[in-house]
């Protein structure tokens, strides 16, 4: 038998904690780190408040800025009112600064536009939120996001400016704005002022042609295609393809016209209807007269060239003066009175007061000469008319007449004008003719003459009949001649006639002359040397004495 | 040259013998001899025309002669002098009007004056040496009784065209008798 030793515990109390322990308080230091780490590194939350989260998810959707990715929405939910939503996104640290009071934020997702197609890498990916930074310095979280994105995105360089236009133009947000048929900018937003009953058109002009606005610069509205009939003929304009469609302006300084100092950010300018109109403006000055026209003005308009030996000098200001003299318009002998606006500039006279002065009194001095405004024609098609000044040596003028401040240039028929009234006249004339009694008169006239005609025509028939009947005598009376005169000759030729006999004679003559020849002719026939030579052949046949032999 | 002067010579030898053939002069007969019209006066004379008709193949101035059944001779050099219906003619009246039966007129002055009409089949020379003259006649005012025809032939009693031309001669007189004796 063996003893095994056994041995007894010795138990001593631990003094200090466990190292097993510190693997768990690593971890919960690596634990926390991580949680400070990420609350320290992530990004504020911001509040965005949208119409509609089409397209948008919690979790997955993507803000963006500049196709980068700098958060997440983190959660989308109704606003109080239920009429829109509101998204709570986690924008990243390094983003943080972006997040300004005038940063905008807008949903990008696939669009197509008259301007173009944007947005398609989105049909994959997924709609996402783009923001774009804000100039302000003040930091913001709760945001509204924009309805679509901003045709011009903030930073982008180039100048605002303001359009103001008078007449019906319906332009719209992204309608294009060109200079020399380049898309240099875009109409941003519209504003009425019901007060002034003016629209005006926030429009944007990307640099670096925002350059070319300068105080000179006019604006026009160049939308689809416009047609101008004339007294210069016919003008067709058409700004670009995408104008053709939509709405547009462009712009540009008149020629002949000084560029001037460049505008400054949210310059107002005007919209003229087309680029003549616009150019008109190059020169400032006008000196203004009156005509008085006798005949009618259908086909003159304002705008309308005044010309002086074809070269324009001004145009027609108004055709509907308002008179303060009292006159009345159905009155006969009233003269339409037409304003119109001569330009110094034009004539090579400074632009300024003197040079309307000197145009002033170069004017009055021709006026007493005899220069006058006709009335032309300058588009046989529509009609339209022009001004023109001319100098008529035979028609003086003393003193120049004024109506309602202004002097008034005499006026002189046109050609084609008085041509056509004289015609309308002569019409006139006819139309008040006494036809009821020409016209009784008339057919009083040809029954008589109907009459006539029938009497003589039955006297023609008689006449007719006579000659006939005088005519077959005649003629029964020539046959019976031409029968006798058969008979003679004929019986000049009958059988006991003198000539048949003879006639007789010369042919029985002939026949026994014939006769004689046949034998002659016979030899020729059978032996043509027979003439020559003997034939050798006789006539050796002779009758005989009959000796009472039969053959 | 010296070829050329003795052909020259043999051409005008040669024509000059052929001009020098002996000739044969053409006669010409005359089948009516001039005789006057002596009619009978002891005889009634009734007006008559005559129309005489002669075949075809003697309507032409030679002599005729027969030399075999179907074949005849006309004599180049033997003529009459007329138209052999004239001479027949001129002939016939002269006999007829010698009877003193008819006196034939020679110009139609009535048309109702009846008409002797001769047909004339052969009048020639036959090859049995004898002249012929045969056909018909007739009286348009009765044809049916009246139509007789007639044969008559005479010998040749001489040879020659000449004897041959009076032996026709008489012929025609045979048929004068002829139709005299039988009205």
């Amino acid at each position: 038998m063996t003893t095994e030793l056994t041995h007894d515990a010795k138990l001593t109390q631990m003094k200090s904690v466990s190292i097993i322990w510190l693997l768990p308080f690593i971890a919960l230091l690596v634990g926390a780190w991580l949680v400070y780490y990420n609350w320290s590194t992530q990004g504020p939350l911001i509040t965005i408040s949208l119409a509609s989260a089409d397209g948008l998810e919690a979790g997955k959707t993507n803000i963006k800025s500049h196709s980068v990715n700098i958060g997440r929405v983190e959660s989308i939910s109704l606003n109080d009112q239920f009429d829109g939503v509101i998204i709570t996104a986690r924008i990243a640290k390094h983003a943080e600064h972006l997040l300004v009071e005038d940063s905008q934020f807008w949903v990008v997702s696939p669009k197509i536009t008259l301007s173009g197609v944007s947005g398609l890498n989105t049909l994959l990916s997924g709609s996402y939120i783009e923001i774009s930074q804000g100039a302000s310095n003040k930091k913001q979280l709760i945001f509204k996001a924009l309805p679509n994105e901003p045709l011009t995105p903030q930073g982008t360089p180039g100048l605002h400016i303001t359009l103001n236009s008078k007449d019906q133009f319906a332009y719209s947000v992204g309608d294009a704005i060109t200079y020399k048929g380049l898309n240099v900018g875009r109409f941003e937003n519209v504003y009425f002022n019901l007060e002034e009953r003016v629209v005006y058109y926030n429009a944007f002009i990307n640099a670096p042609y925002h350059k070319l606005l300068t105080k000179n610069t006019k604006f026009w509205n160049i939308s689809g295609l416009s047609l101008d009939f004339n007294a210069e003929g016919a003008t067709v304009n058409i700004g670009s393809v995408e104008t053709l469609i939509t709405n547009g302006v462009s712009f540009g300084v008149p020629d002949g016209m000084e560029f001037g100092p460049q505008v400054s950010e949210r310059h107002y300018f005007d919209i003229f209807p087309n680029k003549k109109t616009a150019d008109a403006l190059r020169y400032k000055q006008w000196v203004k007269y009156v005509i008085l026209v006798n005949d009618t003005i259908r086909g003159l308009k304002a705008g309308a060239p005044v010309e002086y030996k074809g070269i324009i000098i001004g145009q027609v200001l108004s055709t509907d003066l308002v008179q303060d003299n009292g006159s009345n318009l159905m009155k006969q002998g009233y003269k339409v009175p037409v304003l119109i606006g001569l330009q110094p500039g034009k004539i090579g006279l400074p632009d300024n007061e003197e040079g309307a002065l000197l145009m002033v009194e170069q004017n009055d001095i021709l006026i007493k000469k005899g220069l006058k405004a006709t009335l032309r024609t300058g588009n046989l098609l529509t009609g339209s008319l022009y001004i023109d000044l001319d100098h008529f040596k035979n028609s003086l003028n003393n003193e120049i007449q004024q109506y309602n401040n202004y002097s008034v240039i005499p006026t002189m028929s046109d050609e084609f004008t008085h041509l056509t009234k004289k015609a309308g006249e002569f019409l006139e004339s006819i139309n008040e003719l006494d036809l009821a009694s020409f016209e009784k008169n008339t057919n009083g006239l040809l029954q008589e003459f109907t009459q006539t005609i029938k009497q003589f025509q039955q006297v023609s028939n008689n006449f007719n009949t006579l000659l006939v009947s005088a005519d077959q005598e005649n003629i029964i009376k020539q046959l019976q001649e031409t029968l006798v005169n058969i008979s003679k000759v004929t019986k000049d030729f009958s059988a006991d006639s003198p000539n048949y006999q003879e006639l007789q004679n010369a042919l029985n003559a002939m026949t026994s002359v014939m006769h004689e020849l046949t034998p002659l002719l016979n030899q020729l026939k059978n032996r043509p040397n027979g003439l020559i030579f003997n034939s050798g052949f006789e006539d050796n046949i002779q009758p005989k004495k009959h000796t009472g032999e039969s053959k | 040259m010296k070829i050329k002067s003795p052909l020259l010579l043999f051409f005008v030898l040669l024509l000059s013998s052929c001009s020098s053939a002996p000739k044969q002069n053409t006669q010409y007969y005359l089948l009516h001899n001039h005789s006057k019209l002596s009619p009978n006066n002891n005889v009634i004379n009734k007006a008559i025309k005559v129309e005489i008709t002669i075949p075809a193949y003697l309507h032409q101035p030679n002599l005729v002669i027969k030399l075999s059944k179907h074949n005849l001779h006309f004599a180049k050099n033997h003529q009459w002098a007329e138209p052999l219906k004239h001479g027949f003619y001129k002939s016939l009246i002269s006999d007829i009007s010698k009877t003193g039966i008819y006196t034939p007129l020679t110009t139609d002055i009535s048309t109702s004056i009846p008409s002797l009409n001769v047909a004339i089949e052969h009048f020639h020379i036959t090859e049995n040496s004898m002249v012929i003259l045969n056909g018909q006649y007739w009286f348009d005012d009765d044809v049916a009784s009246s139509l007789k025809r007639f044969n008559l032939q005479l010998p040749l009693e001489q040879d020659g065209y000449e004897h041959a031309v009076a032996q026709l001669r008489n012929l025609i007189t045979q048929l004068s008798l002829k139709i005299t004796s039988q009205q």
